[in-house]
């Protein structure tokens, strides 16, 4: 028997597919991560379908991918060893939105749009990441640990997921918090104190499948405002931000460069369907680029579900006190701060930034505040020797939970995989990782390229995951070559 | 007569070569096998199965050996030979939860009570590293120097070593906003079962820091978190901080302080309202249901950085006798429908203005009434201990005048406080109550702490047996294990903490997970290979569980059998 | 009879462990009898409060330690045979009272109590005390006092001092000495200095002078209850046979004796005079203007709460208000005051039989006075001031050390013209 009689054996003929046509569709993403064409896709309706096909894959020690989008932009889904890819995009059902305890339970095929426009009818929101697809998986960009543009605020913008059900590297069905007990999902704590579903977080699909979580969702706050702050200098930055959240002013609260608010603001560009995208014409983007200042702080404040008003008044008078104690000065555009205001529910704006050159390459890590100039100084010193303009490079600083972290995106622009300058903008993008990760920057999803770096450095921390891998997936089917398995 | 006498209770000891070489480690002073020590080391204050056994005299209650190690070299040393002789051993620093041996092997305990530093307070990025004996009270008491806290004060500042909470969930009263310890650890730096040296988070990376938690990649904090000391021994902890905003220390109680001649009286639990930049309120409602609704409302209004309801326990942490503490109760002194609001002025000092309209409004629109100089000023004054321990908890400890013991801890949404009620006081015809406290929770409402914004909660209801009379404690067992098929048939979601009469859950309710048991099973051998890390609790090995006593697997299965569950093998 | 059912109530010396069944079972192991008072937390460097669990960091230690051994031999689950250690922990305890203070207060449960009922038991036994507490009690037993002294030695203190032996006339007050400071000519400062205060006040204070015997403390808190029980009963003869209508002491272990020890003896007639502690007198004193302090004394002191002065017997404002009556004082306070003050180590029989240990307490009190900045530590016990000056002989740190009615006497003498 073929794999391809044997899976339509089980799953029908129009689930599967072994069509080369179709399978391209799979076999890169607009990463550096090398390109392979999976030996199959199976398209599965359901928790059943992947633990057959998990079991089918244990027998016959073929791979399986797990593939909720393929928007993961990194190379998560990319088949390194080949094997099937088990595509659930077609599971995109919202199965429940508690209103009255604020959860929602996604599967893995509910995008980042679908569940955000759910969600507002019932005057709820979703805690989502600054730049994520509107076609991203909501689940997977949750598991992933995409930090949320919320993330400053400790309450709100961390720590999203309460209960999940996953199917395990062997075929079990397993769940974690209040769901491990029954039917009910409703608190990430449950009869197993760990906080199990940790483990599987950040994890690529490596040891799991997730089929559903029940995620954390908060008031849609019915009034915003955004407030702009510019600076010559990122260590300008850094008191004015850190008075600020020790404050605890506002939720969202990052910093971007000029380069990545040009692309924002750039009404001339619009959210690319596909990545990498085509090259869109960048003389009002230049011209942006050129009109705003080199940072601009992004700090925005949500009225309360009740008296709205009166909390934002009192935030924005503490934040302008701030601002008067801080020496911040303040940059007034209306129209920027409305749109911001948008972005904050809706974040995916900033995604026109691949209109420039096709590809972004994104360097994401964390560090802490004070050690942003450190990396900035030691990207310079690459970028020039690479003779790449600093101009060139999109930067977005996250504050974490009150700036006791930053998570630092530094985007190197054009590369696309298989065009003329891709090799050059890898190197570049390589030896910016090396150098920072050499400097201690913390690649905390470490994906394609970055997997070797950050787990020849973490020790037993290695090789306890890796001991784990093996008891959990003893045959090593679940998506290998990935992490450090 | 000689016959008369009662039977002594041995201990075990340690073959002598294992004794030696641990000796060699920890020097001769911080070695200790005498009998009157071990036996300090052998009973748990909160599980009645333990006493149940002190009652019957079993030995295997006795550890063998208590080594004291000052630095986390040493403790990998003690970890290793106890690997090399198969020696199982039990981290231990108060002892309160866990801390009896739980099969028949001689067994080490490592007490850690000579790690008692704080290794840094990073203001800059808002945490603290410890060591493992380090307390609440001490952490905060530094941090709140430097206008930081770490969020909350379980029932027990100064009992509570943060370490070993990091081994539970860590439960306080601003839950509301900083979310248990669980979600308020940076980083481990543990021993672990097989010797080897873990650190979590971004301080696994030469050069990175001490500031992020999760990862690299699959995060291993998360497993090793509430894993109830079965996961190794932490060494160095990092917890997070958040900003302060009262006073650097606790102003002084206006009555002075006690003496040993006047402790008992009230005056000197009457802190002063309210705390600088603090505000605490007592709402009185109707009935249980306008109470959850509110809580729900305060939770969603994103106002408030505490709130918490707590029924029949304001009767032993605000009475300063037993006899009060059962006045009270008979009395019915405190409101049955009641919770507490703790308001900050964090952002501005407008806020506690701000929230307060909010909180007002919610009040009005379910019905509440505020305890105030004009509503019951009695109790609002009873209730004076609150106004510091809502943030530095000190007097909750008071419970456990008799022994509490197999307490009900279900976690879920709001709702399921209705059903923890009913099912509670259906156990309560059904078993008696050992006290009349033991109605606290059935009769009123049970202790509701709202969590992470109301996202989920937390509910708890105890039993109150006599500790000299057996059968009483054979109660309350019996309620903690009718509790758990309880749970697990309505979906009540057990449990934030555990007690070993019904551990491992996962294996004598193995619907719970479902496979959570053969899961935890597989962890386990990845980390405790030998099986010596405080064997018996949290997972079982096959092989333990074999050995684990009939009479309590009867008893679930007892238990089992009432609620339609297939007996366990 | 199950907990909270009353019990018939008896008198602390007629308790057996027995009586303390229910609580020594029922230790919430909450371990707070180690800790400070959760709200007086200030520091993490002094957040403990049990001297011996500080030094040697295992429970047995603890008033916690010593619930789970009560509790263990009262079920005959070990004799003295098999834990003859036991004797260590027990007797290695300053009878602070800290872990008294907070249980009774978290748990209305008496560790303390529980601790010196082990004593009594061990010494009813045979199976203690230790050694050189059994020293302690032959010299009460044959020459009146611990210390092993000559009756006659006894009142060389009052030599310069104007002071009625009641032996030969009688007075309104009786100034009971004590036999610490009464036979250690290093300590006759304290009597004498609260003698002339008391005289100059105008009150018309008596000794016993040789006649005086041990108020019996040392030996209540050893656990030899019969020799404390007969010492109790002369005492209070010779108190009522001498006809006076108040007794001042500074000492606070005679204070706490006379004063809250005595009723507890079962059978014991009540004793009739008032008993007051020098503090309280005199703050009274200087309230009622009867001692002015007009001289400055430019000092910065911290008090130092005897534990048997402030936590077994309240007193914790007097010794305060007298220095701050006193001009040229600045009093800054230690961490840790008053209900949880931390103790010098020289109480309850732990300096006479583990000096190393008294020592190594009275070091980590001097440490805590250095860290307020003041120069000096001030404070009205024979036993405190005893241990803490050894300590300091040997720490050299330039810390002083003043009994509160030297200052007093400083700050109030005539100035010769």
């Amino acid at each position: 028997m073929s794999l391809s009689s044997d899976l339509q054996a089980y799953f029908g003929s129009e689930a599967v597919s072994t069509d080369p046509l179709v399978l391209d569709a799979y076999r890169q993403d607009q990463s550096f991560v090398k390109p392979r064409r999976p030996d199959a896709v199976v398209k599965v309706k359901d928790v059943t379908q992947i633990q057959e096909l998990i079991r089918y894959a244990n027998k016959t020690l073929i791979p399986v991918i797990p593939f909720s989008s393929g928007l993961n932009l990194h190379g998560g889904t990319i088949p390194t060893q080949g094997g099937i890819v088990i595509d659930m995009s077609g599971m995109n059902r919202i199965l429940m939105i508690d209103d009255k305890n604020w959860s929602a339970v996604i599967e893995p095929g509910v995008t980042a749009q679908q569940l955000q426009d759910e969600l507002s009818r019932h005057n709820l929101r979703a805690l989502l990441p600054f730049g994520i697809h509107p076609r991203r998986s909501a689940l997977t960009s949750f598991v992933e640990r995409d930090p949320a543009v919320a993330a400053a605020s400790f309450e709100y913008g961390n720590e999203h997921i309460m209960d999940t059900e996953l199917v395990l590297p062997t075929g079990e069905l397993f769940r974690t918090g209040l769901w491990s007990a029954g039917e009910k999902p409703g608190s990430p704590l449950g009869p197993v104190r760990a906080m199990l579903n940790r483990l599987w977080t950040g994890a690529q699909g490596t040891l799991g499948i997730f089929t559903k979580i029940n995620i954390k969702v908060e008031y849609l706050p019915m009034q915003r405002m955004v407030r702009l702050f510019h600076f010559d200098a990122f260590p300008e930055i850094i008191e004015p931000l850190r008075v600020m959240q020790r404050r605890e002013i506002g939720w969202e609260c990052f910093v971007i460069n000029n380069v990545n608010a040009a692309a924002l603001f750039c009404e001339s560009w619009m959210v690319p369907e596909q990545l990498p995208t085509d090259l869109r014409d960048a003389s009002e983007f230049y011209a942006l680029r050129k009109a705003l200042p080199p940072w601009l702080l992004v700090v925005c404040m949500n009225g309360g579900p009740r008296l709205p008003e009166e909390k934002l008044a009192y935030e924005v008078a503490a934040l302008d006190e701030v601002a008067r104690q801080t020496g911040m000065s303040r940059y007034e555009n209306d129209v920027y701060e409305d749109l911001l205001c948008r972005e904050m529910i809706r974040p995916w704006g900033i995604l026109k930034k691949f209109c420039y050159r096709g590809a972004v390459h994104d360097v994401s890590f964390k560090t802490t505040l004070r050690r942003v100039p450190e990396f900035q100084r030691i990207l310079l010193e690459v970028l020039n020797r690479y003779g790449y303009p600093f101009d060139d490079v999109g930067v977005y600083i996250l504050i974490m939970e009150r700036g006791r972290a930053v998570h630092c995106e530094i985007d190197i622009h054009g590369g696309i995989p298989g065009t003329e300058d891709a090799e050059r903008i890898y190197q570049l993008w390589l030896e910016i990782s090396e150098r920072f990760i050499d400097e201690g920057a913390f690649f905390d999803r470490p994906y394609g390229a970055w997997a070797p770096l950050v787990y020849s450095r973490a020790g037993t921390y290695t090789e306890k995951l890796k001991q784990i891998k093996k008891s959990l997936d003893p045959n090593n089917i679940m998506n290998p070559g990935k992490l450090c398995f | 007569m000689a016959e008369n006498k009662p039977r002594k209770v041995v201990q075990k000891r340690l073959p002598r070569e294992v004794y030696s070489a641990l000796k060699n480690v920890v020097g001769e002073r911080w070695i200790y096998e005498q009998r009157s020590v071990v036996e300090t080391y052998s009973k748990l204050s909160i599980e009645a199965s333990t006493f149940l056994r002190k009652h019957e005299k079993d030995p295997h209650l006795l550890p063998a050996c208590v080594v004291l190690p000052n630095s986390t070299e040493e403790i990998q040393a003690i970890v290793k030979i106890c690997n090399r002789y198969r020696v199982p051993f039990i981290p231990f620093t108060n002892g309160q939860v866990f801390c009896a041996p739980t099969n028949a092997q001689p067994t080490l305990i490592i007490h850690l009570s000579r790690m008692n530093k704080i290794l840094r307070i990073d203001t800059e990025n808002l945490s603290a590293t410890l060591q493992p004996y380090v307390d609440y009270g001490q952490l905060q008491a530094e941090a709140m120097k430097r206008g930081l806290w770490n969020g909350g004060c379980p029932l027990a500042t100064s009992l509570c070593k943060l370490a070993s909470q990091y081994s539970f969930a860590g439960l306080w009263q601003t839950d509301l906003k900083y979310g248990l310890l669980n979600r308020n650890i940076v980083s481990v730096k543990m021993v672990l079962p097989d010797g080897e040296i873990l650190v979590t988070g971004s301080r696994c990376i030469p050069k990175a820091g001490d500031f992020w938690e999760y990862g690299p990649g699959p995060d291993l904090l998360g497993l090793q978190r509430a894993a109830a000391g079965t996961s190794g021994i932490v060494t160095e902890i990092t917890v997070k901080l958040h900003t302060w905003v009262g006073d650097a220390s606790f102003p002084e109680i206006p009555a002075g302080r006690p003496s040993l001649v006047d402790v008992h009286e009230p005056k000197y639990d009457s802190p002063p309202a309210p705390l600088k930049n603090h505000k605490l309120y007592w709402i009185e409602f109707k009935d249980f249901q306008s109470q959850i609704r509110a809580m729900r409302e305060i939770a969603h209004a994103g106002i408030a950085i505490g709130l918490n309801a707590t029924g029949v326990y304001s009767a032993f942490y605000c009475s300063q006798t037993q006899e009060m503490t059962i006045q009270r109760c008979r009395t019915k002194f405190f409101p049955d429908w009641n919770c507490y609001v703790i308001l900050a002025n964090i952002t501005s000092d407008q806020q506690i203005p701000y929230e307060e309209r909010v909180l007002r409004q919610i009040v009005e629109e379910t019905g509440g009434i505020f305890l105030s100089e004009t509503h019951k000023p009695e109790v609002l004054d009873a209730l004076k201990p609150w106004n510091y321990d809502c943030i530095r908890h000190t007097t909750g400890f008071r419970m456990n005048r008799k022994m509490y013991a197999n307490a009900w801890l279900p976690v879920g949404p709001l709702d399921s406080a209705f059903e923890t009620t009913e099912q509670w006081k259906k156990a309560l015809d059904l078993f008696g109550e050992c006290d009349i406290t033991d109605r606290g929770g059935a009769d009123d409402t049970p202790f509701v702490y709202a969590l992470q914004r109301g996202h989920f909660c937390f509910f708890e209801t105890d039993n109150y047996p006599d500790p000299v009379l057996p059968e009483e404690i054979k109660k309350a067992q019996a309620f903690g294990i009718y509790g758990n098929a309880v749970f697990v048939t309505h979906n009540l979601g057990p449990m934030l903490m555990a007690f070993l009469n019904v551990e491992p859950l996962t294996t004598m309710f193995p619907e719970v997970g479902p496979n959570a048991h053969l899961l935890m099973r597989k962890l386990r051998e990845v980390f405790d290979p030998n099986s010596v890390c405080a064997p018996g609790r949290q997972v079982f090995t096959e092989e333990e569980w074999r050995q684990f006593p009939e009479d309590i697997k009867a008893a679930v299965n007892k238990m089992r059998a009432m609620h339609n569950l297939p007996a366990v093998v | 009879m199950t907990y909270y059912e009353k019990k018939p109530e008896k008198k602390f010396f007629e308790k057996e462990l027995v009586d303390y069944r229910d609580m020594v079972w029922g230790c919430a192991r909450c371990n707070w009898c180690q800790n400070q008072w959760g709200w007086n937390v200030k520091s993490a460097e002094f957040s403990e409060i049990c001297p011996a669990f500080h030094e040697f960091r295992i429970f047995p230690y603890s008033g916690m330690g010593k619930m789970h051994i009560a509790r263990a031999l009262l079920e005959g689950d070990f004799d003295y045979d098999d834990a003859p250690e036991m004797l260590d922990f027990i007797y290695t305890c300053t009878t602070c009272g800290a872990c008294e203070m907070n249980c009774q207060r978290l748990q209305d449960k008496e560790p303390l109590k529980v601790n010196e009922t082990l004593r009594a038991q061990f010494v009813r036994d045979g199976f203690g005390p230790k050694p050189e507490h059994k020293r302690l009690i032959t010299g009460v037993q044959h020459y009146d006092n611990p210390w092993m002294q000559p009756r006659s030695q006894r009142d060389r203190w009052a030599r310069t001092v104007p002071i009625k032996d009641l032996g030969r006339e009688p007075a309104q007050t009786l100034f009971f000495v004590g036999c610490t400071a009464a036979f250690n000519n290093t300590l006759w400062k304290m009597a004498q200095s609260t003698a002339m205060i008391l005289h100059e006040a105008g009150i018309d204070l008596g000794m016993f002078g040789k006649q005086e015997i041990c108020c019996g403390s040392p030996i209540a808190r050893i656990g030899d209850r019969e020799t404390f029980f007969t010492i109790a009963r002369r005492n209070i003869d010779l108190i009522h046979t001498s006809g006076v209508r108040q007794i001042i002491t500074f000492c606070p272990g005679c204070y706490r004796s006379l004063k809250y020890d005595y009723p507890e003896v079962p059978g014991l007639p009540k004793l009739k005079p008032a008993v007051y502690h020098a503090a309280e007198y005199i703050a009274q004193l200087i309230d009622e203007e009867r001692i002015t302090c007009h001289n400055t004394v430019p000092l910065k002191v911290t008090w130092h709460d005897p534990c048997h002065l402030g936590r077994h017997c309240g007193i914790y404002e007097a010794p305060r208000r007298i220095l701050r009556a006193i001009p040229g004082i600045e009093l800054i306070e230690m961490e840790r005051i008053k209900d949880q003050a931390w103790c010098c180590g020289g109480g309850g029989g732990a300096r006479a039989a583990y000096p190393d240990f008294a020592r190594a307490t009275a070091l980590k009190r001097i440490a805590e006075a250095q860290k307020t900045g003041a120069q000096a530590l001030v404070t009205q016990c024979p036993f405190c001031e005893q241990n803490l000056m050894d300590a300091l002989a040997q720490v050299q740190n330039g810390m002083q050390l003043f009994d509160l009615n030297e200052l007093v006497i400083r700050a109030s003498q005539k100035t010769k013209k």
